[in-house]
């Protein structure tokens, strides 16, 4: 094992963090005994609430940036980024891990969760789709982080073997993914009539994927900055190179807002929807599209224009914050935008506690792993091998 | 508006002119983006 933490286990952060999971498991838990109505302020109006919208919608598209930094280094030979593909498909492992967990504490009945695949397959669902993909994505997943691990207990064979299979999980990785980040905004074309126009789009799958490749290089962005302080002393790129990898994910970044940002546009035109931006929906629409589309991509190509990494790394959280916005806004804000406001859903606190306790769940793997296996360094026996 | 037909023609009238305007736009923005980056 090449690196062992070392330190206190009573920390602060260790406190908080161990209180928080509790908390979580502890409702969790109430919800199993009592069911969704005791735990959750779900109705039949509004089946899916906080754990779909957040842990789910927003869980997966946060996690893309395994899939878009394995392909840029991997599949189109993007090699000056390869020192961080392992924290972005290990953030994506986790993401996706964490989805799981959230849609099983929504779902119940875990023992259910093969049924689509061997019992009562749905091939012509999207959720089927969308099971399917995310269950044979984070297999994907496991197996690309696999090597960490196997260099960090010593397994030889096995890591040659994995190590063998890098480009064929990477390609796999990718079109599972294309696949299950368009087929989430698919899911929403059977709902004309509950989403608010501005929102809904018969090219929502389009937005849906587009955005995925913003979020995933955002994430990876502001994943990396937030890496580069908690570890490093773990780190062993220079200050020149890591600015250079930030820079230029904030150029990929812009094109990608661009592109988004004329197919949200073009949506509007095409569904005729301009009326609407004159309304209060239309307002927080606008402040969607221009403050957190527009905007991070100016920021981000004034970023690369002048070399500002410090610019990017802050346009990087601008974005992810605006992408859990956009997600939150299909899926919770703006879905049944028509429902008297006493019918409408906010969320249980214990609802927000076991969000936030999965969140700090996979901070807390994160952490546990990165301080163990090679995640932000080389292994040293594995010098320029992955 | 009162045909699928007058809708159509309308929407993508105007979808075909953003779609103009955002080709020429993007000429812009890909000048701003990589002027000072230097030519290999």
């Amino acid at each position: 094992m090449s690196q062992q933490a070392t330190g206190r286990i009573l920390t602060p952060f260790n406190a908080i963090a161990g209180a928080l999971i509790l908390l979580g498991g502890g409702i969790t838990l109430y919800r199993f005994l009592y069911g969704l109505g005791a735990a959750t302020n779900l109705t039949h109006l509004n089946p899916w609430g906080l754990w779909i919208g957040f842990d789910v919608m927003t869980g997966v598209v946060l996690a893309a940036g395994g899939y878009v930094i394995s392909t840029a280094v991997y599949i189109f030979g993007m090699k000056e980024y390869k020192p961080i593909v392992r924290p972005a498909i290990l953030t994506g492992f986790i993401g996706y891990f964490l989805v799981v967990v959230g849609l099983v504490i929504d779902l119940g009945r875990p023992w259910r969760l093969p049924y689509p695949f061997v019992v009562q397959a749905g091939p012509t669902s999207a959720l089927f789709e969308i099971a399917l993909c995310v269950a044979l994505y984070l297999t994907t997943l496991f197996v690309e982080t696999t090597p960490a691990a196997f260099e960090w207990l010593g397994w030889k064979r096995w890591r040659k073997v994995v190590g063998a299979m890098t480009i064929a999980m990477t390609i796999f990785g990718l079109i599972l993914s294309t696949l299950h980040q368009s087929t989430l905004g698919a899911m929403y074309l059977i709902t004309p009539t509950k989403l608010h126009p501005l929102w809904y789009s018969s090219h929502i799958p389009i937005h849906f994927f587009l955005s995925s490749v913003v979020s995933g290089l955002s994430m990876v962005i502001f994943e990396s900055m937030l890496s580069h302080r908690v570890f490093h002393d773990q780190v062993e790129l220079s200050k020149e190179q890591f600015d250079n990898i930030t820079i230029g994910l904030g150029k990929a970044a812009s094109i990608a807002l661009a592109i988004y940002f004329v197919v949200k546009v073009m949506g509007v035109a095409l569904d005729d929807d301009w009326h609407y931006l004159a309304t209060g929906w239309g307002a927080w629409f606008l402040v969607e599209l221009l403050g957190f589309v527009l905007l991070p991509c100016i920021l981000y190509a004034v970023g690369f224009r002048e070399r500002r990494a410090g610019l990017i790394r802050l346009t990087g959280l601008w974005t992810v914050i605006g992408i859990i916005l956009n997600r939150l806004n299909i899926s919770i804000i703006a879905f049944n935008w028509q429902l008297p406001s006493e019918a409408r859903y906010v969320p249980h606190w214990m609802e927000i506690a076991v969000t936030i306790s999965i969140v700090t769940f996979g901070l807390v793997m994160f952490r546990w792993i990165a301080n163990r296996m090679p995640i932000m360094h080389e292994h040293p026996e594995y010098k320029g091998m992955h | 508006m009162h045909t699928l037909q007058e809708f159509m023609t309308h929407t993508k009238s105007i979808a075909y002119v953003l779609g103009g305007l955002a080709l020429l736009g993007f000429i812009a923005y890909w000048l701003f983006l990589t002027d000072r980056q230097p030519r290999k």
